[in-house]
């Protein structure tokens, strides 16, 4: 079973100092659990995305498909002359801008719950001690290698960083 | 940053983070107040009133409503674009101010948002209801089909709004829900310790098993900006194809480039004017006075006063053109037919509660005197809904051809079916009230520091 420690903050600026704190002694917080983002804890976890990439991604994918397709249907599949238009008429920029964004959206929307592995009914992988609500928790993962002195460590430094609770072993 | 010292305090009363959970969870997790049924009861009714209209439309026929060759679009369009551009606000509310960065959206984009999600269902049913024959509806999507394949017209404005808006509905909808995941987080949490089984199960199904790990935090709110950075341009684009419905035909009055713009702005008033009139009601009656502040409705007048200036300067605009262009029934609508003639009444009610009421932002004593502004924003729905009767009723009883002139009375089918619209976006916004946290805790929460003149209170009492 694995074991972790945990510190329950009230205050959210007291987080990020305690994060840099462990990473000088060599531990990696795994996870900091809050009601709302706080900008100062991603930065000291120095977590990145590439979402923004996947989304252009999606916009292409979008755009390509939707010229395809209306170049398929309005020049080979059954060309119709409309208003005196040419085929392939500009005025497809409309429906094409319009389904890059419902193609982005979906897209990054499906990637984001894949990625988050979330959906209806998924249970939260930690929902005690009020994290939705007003308390934020520092999880570190107590690994093999950790000895019982190491962990009491760690529970000092959470403990003296301002933590109003702190949890091993749960 | 946000200088509390300057812009005022965007959250009062002093709250602990626990205190805004608690307050923004209770509407759902109390019994609703009595004002509540009657109102439900009311909306209930006209929403019936509504079904049986379209229940007659359908199975008698377009003949039921008052149009006729001439006046092919009554009500019914009205009534589509009053309804699509109160939709836009809400959006276009909540993601303008987010890519701005303004705080002061927090306490108010919920509410904007899911004003436009029903506005926008109300708006749907118009065009669909109108085309006759709703059983062939899929006929407006492009799918392989046994004539040919005949495709659509891809060239035509009225397909292009059956993308831009269904894509609009998906758009905003998605960016409403994904924004509540969160909240319903926290009231999962909340059942949890009071042991309400029901909300629980609900709640923790519609959260998406949430735990505000930092890692989803970061990933949500990169989600929330490409969201809003895509829904932006949407919005500008769906008014934009909406005015094109008009503006793509020859009729006097309707044939002219200021139409996309004009529709926007027009849009973006309506709906400011509806989010008022919504906020208002959300404070007075759940008494949220800490959460929307006398600032936050002070900062939408100023910014109606701005958009209100530039309608009456649009609608001058048309007006000068009409003249200054020197087609003569282009002039003839604007000013025999507009400025005097049989509808001179509904121009003036347009220009007076858009372009001239409005005006009176311009002083704070209004801007913060509540009922005054109250007032204002309905007088603000009413205009807009004039300004498009104005434009599809001048422009079609008389055109080119004086053989051809008709007048144009709505049945009261259409006015029922117009109550009906009303009566479900009621419904939507009620049923909101109830099940659904009206405000954003979670974001509310993220601007708390930043905006509080005091420090934010840890403890609870």
């Amino acid at each position: 079973m694995q074991k972790n420690i945990i510190g329950i903050y009230k205050d959210e600026t007291l987080i990020a100092p305690v994060i840099n704190q462990l990473r000088e002694q060599g531990v990696e917080v795994k996870d900091v659990y809050t009601p709302f983002p706080v900008n100062d804890i991603i930065e000291a976890m120095k977590l990145k995305t590439n979402f923004p990439y996947f989304a252009f991604a999606f916009g292409v994918i979008g755009f390509s498909l939707t010229f395809l397709f209306l170049y398929w249907t309005s020049a080979i599949s059954y060309p119709l002359v409309l208003g005196g238009k040419p085929y392939l008429s500009l005025s497809f920029v409309v429906i094409i801008f319009v389904m890059v964004i419902n193609v982005t959206v979906t897209g990054s929307l499906i990637a984001f719950f894949v990625r988050e592995k979330k959906g209806p009914g998924t249970k939260p992988k930690f929902d005690s001690e009020d994290v939705n609500d007003d308390k934020f928790v520092v999880f570190i993962d107590k690994t093999a290698k950790m000895t019982d002195d190491d962990s009491a460590k760690i529970s000092d430094i959470l403990r003296s960083s301002g933590a109003v609770d702190v949890k091993e072993n749960v | 940053m946000y200088d509390v010292k300057v812009r005022g305090s965007l959250i009062e009363g002093n709250k602990s983070y626990h205190q805004i959970s608690e307050d923004i969870s209770k509407p759902v997790e109390n019994k609703p107040p009595k004002w509540w049924y009657i109102a439900m009861s009311i909306s209930t009714i006209m929403l019936l009133g509504g079904i049986w209209a379209v229940y007659i439309t359908i199975s008698e026929g377009i003949g039921t409503w008052g149009l006729n060759n001439s006046v092919a679009w009554g009500w019914g369009i009205i009534n589509f674009v009053w309804w699509i551009g109160i939709g836009h606000a809400g959006t276009a509310f909540s993601i303008f101010l987010l890519i701005l960065r303004q705080k002061w959206r927090t306490s108010i984009n919920r509410a904007a948002e899911a004003m436009t999600i029903f506005a926008v269902l109300a708006a749907g049913l118009f065009p669909m209801i109108h085309m006759g024959r709703i059983w062939f509806a899929f006929y407006i999507f492009p799918y392989p089909n046994t004539r040919g394949p005949l495709w659509l017209n891809f060239n035509s404005p009225l397909f292009w709004d059956v993308v831009a808006i269904s894509t609009y509905l998906m758009v905003s909808a998605t960016f409403w829900y994904v924004g509540m995941i969160p909240d319903f987080a926290t009231i999962r949490d909340r059942a949890k310790k009071t042991g309400s089984k029901i909300r629980e199960g609900i709640y923790g199904m519609m959260s998406f098993g949430w735990d505000g790990s930092t890692r989803t935090w970061l990933r949500y709110e990169t989600l929330a900006a490409i969201l809003g950075g895509l829904a932006a341009p949407l919005v500008i684009s769906v008014h934009s194809i909406v005015s094109m419905d008009f503006a793509t035909s020859v009729m006097p009055g309707w044939h002219t480039t200021i139409f996309p713009p004009y529709f926007v702005i027009g849009a973006i008033f309506s709906g400011f004017g509806m989010v008022l009139t919504l906020m208002i009601i959300i404070r007075k009656m759940y008494k949220f006075q800490e959460y929307v502040t006398k600032d936050h409705i002070n900062a939408i007048g100023r910014i109606l006063t701005f958009i209100s200036l530039i309608m009456g300067t649009a609608y001058m605009t048309e007006i000068f053109i009409a003249w200054y262009s020197g087609s003569e029934y282009e002039f003839y609508t604007f000013f025999m037919n507009r400025i005097t003639g049989d509808y001179y009444w509904a121009f003036y009610i347009m220009i007076t509660c858009n372009a001239i009421i409005p005006q009176l932002f311009w002083f704070e004593k209004v801007r913060t005197n509540i009922t005054l502004v109250f007032i204002i924003s309905i007088f603000i729905n009413i205009g807009m809904w004039f300004e498009r009767y104005v434009i599809v009723v001048t422009s079609l009883t008389k055109d080119y051809l004086p053989s051809a002139w008709a007048d144009y009375s709505p049945s009261y089918i259409e006015i029922m079916f117009y109550l009906g619209t009303i009566g479900l976006f009621l419904v939507g916004v009620l049923g909101f009230f109830k099940f659904i946290p009206m405000f954003a805790a979670s974001e509310i929460k993220g601007i708390l520091r930043s905006t509080s003149e005091k420090p934010v209170r840890l403890e609870d009492n």
